[in-house]
């Protein structure tokens, strides 16, 4: 049995950068003309330069009144939602480190931009692994108790505040993985994520946060619908 | 006959409502009765082995609960349990779960701190007089060779080794059934099989995959089936008779022993029990002669009826001073590099050499392993002749290694061999005496047979072993190669074990040694060579491993053989391009992205005597302006842009060499900054990137820049744009304070942007232009210029 309130760590492998993810995450869309090597050399400057850590806490959650681990009272209507089911949650966070950031910054001080720019996407696409690869993981583990994951609820989806990522960044115990916020509420480093996942006894209809929810209709990242 | 193991434990011990009291173990200690109860129930449902309750009562997962220093009475209390329930012939396996904790370069669990844990509830079930160590639900092959090493390092009793998988075939940390065949048979494991996670359904697919890469008996234990939850309650919904139907299956796909786990009660054991105890386990299919390795989640084989493998010798500092210098420093940049380029090259095994002039090897051995696993998935060779760093390497990797190598040196190669032995390792022999290299192959045939016979004394068997012919130069000696083929040849035929040799020496103090390698590459395989040590990524290695894998028929029609072929033709297809005047060649090669063509054009350009604005103007504005345009349209995408600012960018960087800077059009100055609390540089540097190749002088003022430090800049440089960025919502008020301090104070033109930005909140904050991308970025900056030289 897992512990209520303990960090929990963990360092995923990854054995390669997702291309198609990196190359979402750049902006590129459908098929195009653009030199796979570009792709293929921030992929592998990434492999290079990630170092890949998550971290997850497991907490009891009151539905009925939207708290997490009796601490924390959710505020955004939407990961209420999210969490409808559950009675456990899980808080986790996933970084790739800084490394990444200042390569891609080196690039674009070389006058390589599309690498650069690519170097960036690829650190993003790294880190949403390093995510999955978490949640992969703790699906396995939690299932044995016949709990299922939710997908990933992070802060800045749908009405979910990025204001709040000073509560989340505790819960997440995100300083066993040396991710700190700034004042302005940012994560350091740049590439790293926090999120919610639930845990619940039905299986269901999945509640994939869909793009279609968010605001940001000029967003690079928006999925086609 | 198939044996019958026990169902599960903790299901009846919470039935019971003492399996938190405060933990399911101490149920032993607490209620010795029930405990027991639950056992006869499972004996006489038909159970010929007992498991213990004492799953988490390893001190790790103890100190959980603040039990660590009762181990020993836990896990005491749980054999004598068991054994107050057994008939005479009842067997009872002392049941051993995971730490719950991820050993490191995975978690932040020691190797050695996950063995001691191990050890020491394994002295206190053989101490109580268990028949058998089972270790069941491992997630990760690193935790099983743990307890491996543990239970072989304390007891002579028969391991059970029980990883769990999920519904793909891998267990969390990425390992199939053949590859934990591959690490733990070698390893010294006694049955191998898995249980939980799964029904009988799920399982049995693996199972059958199981069987195919083990000559050890299998055990398989199921839950009843994958479980749901009903009035809040965990519930595993298969009934007896399901199981019942499904276990003479398991038993057909080459399980010799069956059991149960979750959710699984005497009644599925008894129904179990009755469906298979009367059959006898299959006939099992050989295993494929040859060495096997094995990385955390992939494994080769190597050997006469195998492709041929290569090995990579790259990282091995060597003689490569860079790399040398930077593991000394800390910093594995490179060897990470030569891994994933090797790796990408084809290498099926890699070489780690840390022999780094006055390093202590032995810790770096260990860290670069882990650290290596963590970024490709082949398994890796051990290239030392020190134990000590053998060791090191050994225990870091998650994996079955090879060690390279051992010789005939007393005083080490017995230590090499008890290592191999230990952690399950395979090795190769180089037939090298106590007198130096031997010149014939007679001589090194008669050194490696005694090298194999003190191996296999050491326990070591056929499966283990990897030979070495010696390559020495033929510049000195004309016959060497001659030797070392029928080294080859001779090995071939009296051992029949797989062969391996660096190659490279053959040609030293020779011109052209790629040819000579080359061709000995091709007569060494002729003669029996499987997996070369060479480098991956030269371009002859890789022409001759591709042709003579069609030749030696590993690839049937050459059908990978000729992939290549055709991969390569398609890279040298071009795409003709009209004839066109050389502006606009060069405006094409900025739209397309082509730099070194941009670069060529522009100085051809000034060449048929284009003026620098000319060429500015009509061709590379012009065919940037495309590119801008097809982006605002949706047609064309960010990195696309990119690539065609660097195609301007390398066309201004050769013009620059011939013409003075003041020659190029000027558009104005720009400073550029994200502001006070942000930390994204991306934005800015586009805007930056796109800008300087815009006729625009950029300043760039970096990230997280206070407000102050933008005034001062903008009163030094007299800037005629300033281009703030912000990111986040939380940092929008950032961008207002800093507007409001330059406002005023100098002429400067204030632009704004950033993902989270509108034209709306532009205004609000009284920004003079908001640019929702880089390409518009550029576009208002110009129109703003114009405009205010008007």
């Amino acid at each position: 049995m897992t512990e209520l309130g303990k960090v929990n760590l963990f360092n995923p492998i990854l054995n390669n950068i997702d291309r198609a993810e990196t190359k979402r995450y750049a902006g590129m869309k459908g098929k195009i003309h653009f030199p796979e090597s570009i792709v293929s050399e921030a992929c592998a400057i990434v492999m290079l330069e990630k170092h890949v850590k998550t971290a997850w806490t497991l907490y009891s959650y009151d539905f009925a009144a939207g708290c997490i681990g009796g601490e924390y009272k959710i505020v955004s209507k939407m990961l209420r939602k999210h969490l409808q089911d559950s009675k456990q949650v899980i808080v986790l966070a996933a970084t790739v480190g800084e490394e990444v950031e200042h390569a891609s910054t080196k690039y674009f001080e070389k006058g390589e931009y599309a690498v650069g720019l690519l170097i960036d996407a690829a650190a993003t696409a790294a880190v949403e692994q390093a995510a999955n690869a978490l949640c992969t993981m703790l699906s396995g583990q939690f299932r044995q108790q016949g709990l299922n994951l939710t997908t990933r609820f992070s802060p800045g989806y749908g009405d979910w505040s990025l204001e709040e990522q000073d509560k989340v960044v505790v819960l997440a115990n995100t300083k066993a993985i040396g991710v700190s916020l700034t004042n302005s509420k940012m994560l350091l480093p740049r590439k790293s994520i926090t999120a919610v996942v639930g845990l619940r006894t039905v299986k269901g209809q999945n509640e994939n946060f869909e793009c279609s929810e968010c605001a940001k209709t000029d967003c690079l990242m928006r999925r086609d619908n | 006959m198939i044996k019958i193991f026990e169902g599960a434990m903790g299901t009846s011990l919470q039935v019971l409502g003492i399996a938190d009291r405060p933990c399911t173990e101490y149920a032993s200690v607490k209620y010795p009765e029930e405990v027991t109860l639950i056992h006869k129930g499972y004996v006489d449902a038909g159970a010929d082995i007992l498991e213990c309750n004492t799953f988490g009562a390893s001190p790790l997962k103890l100190a959980q609960f603040g039990l660590a220093e009762e181990t020993e009475k836990i896990n005491i209390a749980g054999v004598n349990a068991a054994r107050r329930a057994a008939n005479s012939y009842t067997e009872i396996a002392g049941n051993i779960g995971p730490s719950g904790r991820l050993i490191v370069p995975l978690g932040n669990l020691g190797f050695d701190e996950a063995c001691e844990s191990y050890a020491r509830q394994i002295k206190a079930l053989v101490g109580a007089g268990v028949d058998y160590i089972l270790f069941e639900t491992i997630i990760d092959l690193q935790e099983m060779r743990a307890g491996l090493l543990a239970a072989k390092a304390v007891c002579n009793l028969p391991i059970i080794c029980q990883l769990t998988y999920d519904e793909l075939g891998r267990t969390v940390t990425g390992t199939d059934p053949t590859t934990a065949a591959a690490v733990l048979e070698p390893l010294g494991a006694s049955i191998i099989g898995m249980n939980c996670s799964l029904g009988p359904e799920q399982l049995l697919p693996l199972v059958k995959q199981l069987a195919l890469a083990t000559t050890l008996p299998i055990i398989v234990q199921p839950n009843a089936g994958l479980p749901i939850i009903k009035e809040g309650k965990t519930v595993f919904p298969l009934t007896p008779e399901e199981m019942g139907y499904w276990a003479p299956k398991l038993v057909e796909a080459g399980a010799s022993i069956v059991g149960g786990c979750c959710g699984t009660t005497p009644a599925h054991i008894k129904v179990i029990s009755e469906a298979v105890k009367n059959m006898n386990p299959i006939a099992r299919k050989k295993l494929p002669k040859g060495v096997r390795l094995a990385s955390r989640s992939k494994s080769i084989w190597l050997g006469k009826d195998h492709k041929t493998v290569l090995i990579g010798e790259r990282i091995n500092p060597s003689g490569r001073k860079t790399m040398a210098a930077e593991i000394k420093a800390g910093d594995f940049t490179s060897v990470k590099r030569e891994a994933l380029a090797q790796v990408a090259a084809g290498a099926g095994v890699l070489d780690i050499n840390m022999g780094v002039p006055g390093m202590e090897q032995r810790e770096l051995m260990g860290q670069i392993i882990g650290d290596l696993a963590m970024l490709v998935d082949v398994p890796f060779s051990i290239d030392s002749v020190e134990p000590d760093v053998v060791e090191a390497g050994l225990k870091s990797f998650a994996g079955r290694a090879l060690i390279n190598s051992v010789s005939d040196k007393a005083g080490v190669k017995e230590k090499i061999f008890a290592l191999a032995k230990k952690y399950g390792a395979a090795v190769l022999i180089l037939p090298l005496g106590e007198n130096g290299l031997p010149k014939t192959a007679t001589e090194r045939v008669a050194i490696a047979q005694k090298l194999i016979t003190e191996g296999k004394m050491a326990g070591l068997q056929d499966g283990d072993f990897m030979l070495d012919p010696l390559v020495l130069t033929v510049a000195s000696d004309g016959q060497a190669p001659v030797e070392t083929l029928k080294t080859l040849r001779e090995y071939a035929r009296i051992f029949g074990y797989p062969t391996t040799m660096g190659l490279s020496n053959v040609s030293f103090g020779l011109p052209g040694r790629e040819y000579i390698n080359a061709a000995f590459y091709a007569l060494a395989l002729a003669s029996g060579l499987n997996a070369p040590i060479v480098n991956p990524c030269n371009a002859k290695i890789q022409d001759m491993t591709s042709v003579t894998d069609v030749l030696l028929g590993f690839d049937s029609q050459g059908v990978n053989y000729s992939k290549n072929y055709v991969e390569v033709n398609v890279k040298k297809t071009t795409v003709k391009v009209a004839e066109q005047d050389t502006l606009s060649a060069l405006a094409q090669s900025v739209m397309n992205g082509e730099r070194e063509r941009a670069a060529q054009q522009a100085l051809q350009a000034l060449q048929e005597g284009y003026g620098p604005g000319e060429i500015t103007t009509n061709a590379l504005i012009k065919g940037m302006n495309v590119v801008g345009e097809d982006f605002g349209a949706g047609r064309t995408f960010l990195p696309q842009v990119m690539l065609a600012a660097e195609a301007m960018k390398s066309a201004f960087d050769a013009l620059k060499t011939k013409i003075n800077v003041e020659d190029l059009p000027y558009m104005g100055k720009v400073i550029l900054a994200t502001v006070k609390g942000d930390v994204h540089d991306l934005g800015k540097n586009i805007v930056g990137a796109l800008l300087s190749n815009s006729g625009f002088t950029v300043i760039d003022l970096g990230k997280d820049v206070e407000a102050e430090v933008i005034l001062a800049a903008v009163e030094k440089e007299k800037p005629d744009i300033v281009g703030l960025c912000a990111l986040m919502t939380t940092t929008l008020g950032a961008m207002e304070d800093t507007i409001k301090l330059l406002q005023g104070k100098n002429k400067a033109i204030i632009m704004v942007g950033g993902a989270v930005l509108t034209q709306e909140y532009a205004k609000e904050i009284n920004a003079d232009i908001y640019a929702a991308n880089g390409v518009q970025a550029v576009k208002l900056a110009e129109k703003a210029i114009k405009q205010s030289k008007e």
